[in-house]
């Protein structure tokens, strides 16, 4: 959820075996397993999300704007404060592919 | 498809018990094993059940054809065949961003689009210490200069992707090639 409030962002799939095993169901919760993995490091929060994301927004922006949100919520929701958000960008969606979409 | 540490660990344990299984039956139907001298009592008549694949040369393929199978994965577990497809940042806190080299080249064949002279781009991204690297080899249209056309594009590249990506572009090299001719369409 926090990472979806981020405006030009969509959920991937992580690289590796569990995306297929996730793969039945294409239900909000089932996507997010396959595109965040999220560890205990001690008291240290380890998230790893697999974004695509659209043309036009900087990246780097981008990519702060996912850090707070996870933050804040995790910080919200479960009172953890020490989280490391680790963001992997696996395609960029252009303009071009709304439009092949459309005419599909 | 890149693997991360556990999955990686995963696939490999099922090659080796796949390439263990398959040697195993290879031994058997090649006669150099016979699995009934191992083990005594019940395990030992199962075993023995074994000894009937001696000679068997559809065993024999499908054992040769399951280490193959075992041995590719092996290496594309390893990435031996499609090492690092990111591009990796780390910032001064220790946080990773890392871009997809594909998500990249997309962004490069997106902006060099609308560089007038350019019919097509295909970008290779390299990552080195400091920044990308990026090599492409461009179809221009024959009746623009090919240096003008070469350094648009590389201006192109530089500005748009450091400012989509956030990463800098320290080398742009356009490999230029003329478009290829029109056929004749004359008798």
């Amino acid at each position: 959820m926090a990472i979806r409030e981020v405006d030009g962002v969509t959920l991937a799939l992580m690289p590796g075996i569990m995306p297929l095993v996730f793969r039945a169901g294409p239900d909000s919760a089932t996507r997010v397993r396959r595109a965040v993995r999220a560890r205990l490091d001690g008291k240290t929060a380890i998230v790893d999300a697999w974004l695509k994301v659209a043309y036009g927004t900087p990246i780097p922006e981008l990519v702060n704007n996912v850090r707070q949100n996870v933050r804040r919520r995790l910080a919200e929701l479960a009172e953890v404060r020490d989280v490391r958000v680790n963001v992997h960008i696996t395609d960029v969606m252009l303009p071009s592919d709304d439009h092949a979409e459309e005419d599909a | 498809v890149t693997l991360d540490t556990f999955n990686r660990v995963f696939v490999l344990t099922i090659a080796l018990l796949v390439a263990v299984t398959a040697l195993a039956l290879l031994l058997v139907t090649a006669g150099l094993v016979s699995p009934g001298a191992f083990a005594g009592g019940w395990i030992g008549e199962q075993l023995r059940q074994l000894d009937s694949l001696h000679g068997s040369s559809e065993i024999l393929a499908l054992a040769l054809v399951a280490i193959l199978a075992a041995a590719s994965t092996t290496l594309a577990a390893l990435e031996l065949i499609a090492p690092g497809r990111e591009v990796t940042t780390v910032d001064a806190d220790g946080l990773r961003f890392a871009i997809s080299r594909e998500g990249i080249s997309r962004v490069v064949q997106y902006v060099c689009e609308d560089v007038t002279g350019v019919d097509d781009v295909q970008p290779t991204v390299r990552s080195s210490g400091r920044g990308l690297e990026i090599d492409c080899v461009t179809t221009l249209q024959p009746r623009f200069n090919p240096i003008e056309v070469s350094q648009r594009l590389k201006a192109r590249i530089e500005s748009s992707v450091e400012a989509a990506i956030g990463v800098p572009v320290r080398q742009v090299t356009v490999h230029a090639r003329p478009a290829p001719a029109p056929r004749s369409t004359l008798p």
